[in-house]
């Protein structure tokens, strides 16, 4: 069943990288949006999302923070990764521990010729989403649906996927161009002295 | 002897403040209009960013604001003397005034009101200066504190803003539109 598909999806897997299509549903279910580019994970949690059509925007997570850089409005938006990290189920994908502790996994059938697993949030007011589902076929993770608070639905569709594969190494490092505003707290990661006030 | 035209630049600031009057009486009768594109809020280095949808029906606003990747939403309700937001944590808040709705809830100082008109390129009710560019098109406004500058126009008739960037102190909204028109 689903399960172990999302097992044999990740199991001894340290990365992965794809591409994926994104499609926004508003409440009537019509099209708001639809995007698409790459994107990569590395156990535990560092991920990296860079659109790049309609327009490119870019969202790495270093494993201290999760940086959103938009060029169009040269503004980076920098947050602290806690540990409650919940952007999405992606996130925690190759942390099984981690998926289950944020959220309840049930197997929820067959449709569309996958398998879907039904992610519903352990602590519903702190998650950016009301529920998910994670859709698989032979080829792993396919399709990932996010519905929020107010019924607008985000379906990513993945392609490509490549297995533990050799990623450059600043793919899950951000330093913020020249010229841009950085908004947002950079936390002193725990072994940094504070400034003496 | 009659006043001769000025020539130079007081005529075209004349001609230009002429024809931006023009365009306002024209986008001020078109009660109903929307756009989709992106928001970039940031106040005293707090900030954040998102799609932004807004629909406008008269004195009536609906605008929805999409986080980036889980597009998790929250949106902003806009009647005359009430406003309402709903999908944020805690639940739907109501209070007669749309931008202190925000400011308190999110921490954004965003004048809804006054957005609607600049973000259309036109000055909102009330004292205001304007400058022009060489194309003849709003360069910036100043108005209730913000300067708002258009850094891009679409090139319709009448031409909107693509990219406006307000500034008030310590608070930037920067606004890219991506698309006029309904979704």
């Amino acid at each position: 069943a689903a399960r172990q598909r999302l097992h044999a999806f990740t199991a001894a897997i340290d990365g992965l990288a794809g591409e994926f299509r994104q499609s926004v549903y508003g409440p009537q279910d019509e099209v708001i949006e639809e995007s698409g580019g790459a994107v990569s994970l590395k156990a535990p949690r560092q991920f990296r999302w860079e659109y790049r059509a309609p327009y490119p925007s870019l969202i790495v997570a270093d494993g201290d923070h999760v940086w959103i850089y938009e060029p169009d409005m040269q503004q980076v938006t920098v947050r602290r990764q806690g540990l409650e990290e919940q952007d999405s189920p992606l996130a925690v994908l190759l942390d099984p521990d981690e998926l289950d502790r944020q959220f309840r996994v049930e197997e929820a059938g067959v449709s569309d010729g996958l398998e879907w697993l039904a992610l519903t949030p352990r602590k519903p007011d702190e998650a950016p989403f009301a529920r998910a589902r994670l859709g698989f076929d032979a080829g792993g993770l396919a399709r990932m649906e996010l519905v929020d608070a107010l019924g607008q639905r985000t379906v990513m569709t993945f392609s490509g996927w490549r297995r533990n594969p050799r990623f450059p190494a600043d793919a899950f490092v951000f330093t913020p161009p020249e010229g841009v505003d950085v908004v947002g707290e950079v936390g002193l990661s725990a072994e940094v002295i504070p400034l003496a006030e | 002897c009659a006043s001769r035209p000025a020539r130079g630049p007081e005529a075209d600031e004349a001609a230009w403040l002429a024809a931006q009057a023009a365009r306002e009486a024209l986008l001020a009768e078109s009660g109903d209009w929307s756009f989709s594109g992106r928001l970039a809020v940031s106040v005293a280095g707090e900030g954040g960013s998102g799609r932004l949808d807004w629909r406008q029906q008269g004195d009536q606003a609906e605008v929805r604001l999409s986080a980036p990747v889980t597009r998790t939403s929250w949106r902003l309700l806009v009647w005359p003397g009430l406003a309402r937001l709903e999908g944020i944590e805690g639940g739907p808040q109501e209070g007669p005034d749309a931008e202190r709705l925000l400011h308190e809830a999110l921490g954004w100082p965003i004048p809804v009101g006054a957005m609607a008109d600049w973000v259309r390129g036109m000055r909102a009710p009330g004292p205001a200066r304007i400058g022009f560019g060489p194309d003849g098109l709003p360069a910036w406004i100043e108005q209730q504190g913000w300067r708002i500058e258009y850094r891009d126009w679409d090139g319709g008739e009448p031409a909107r803003p693509r990219r406006v960037f307000a500034e008030r102190g310590e608070a930037r909204v920067r606004l890219v539109v991506d698309r006029w028109g309904g979704p």
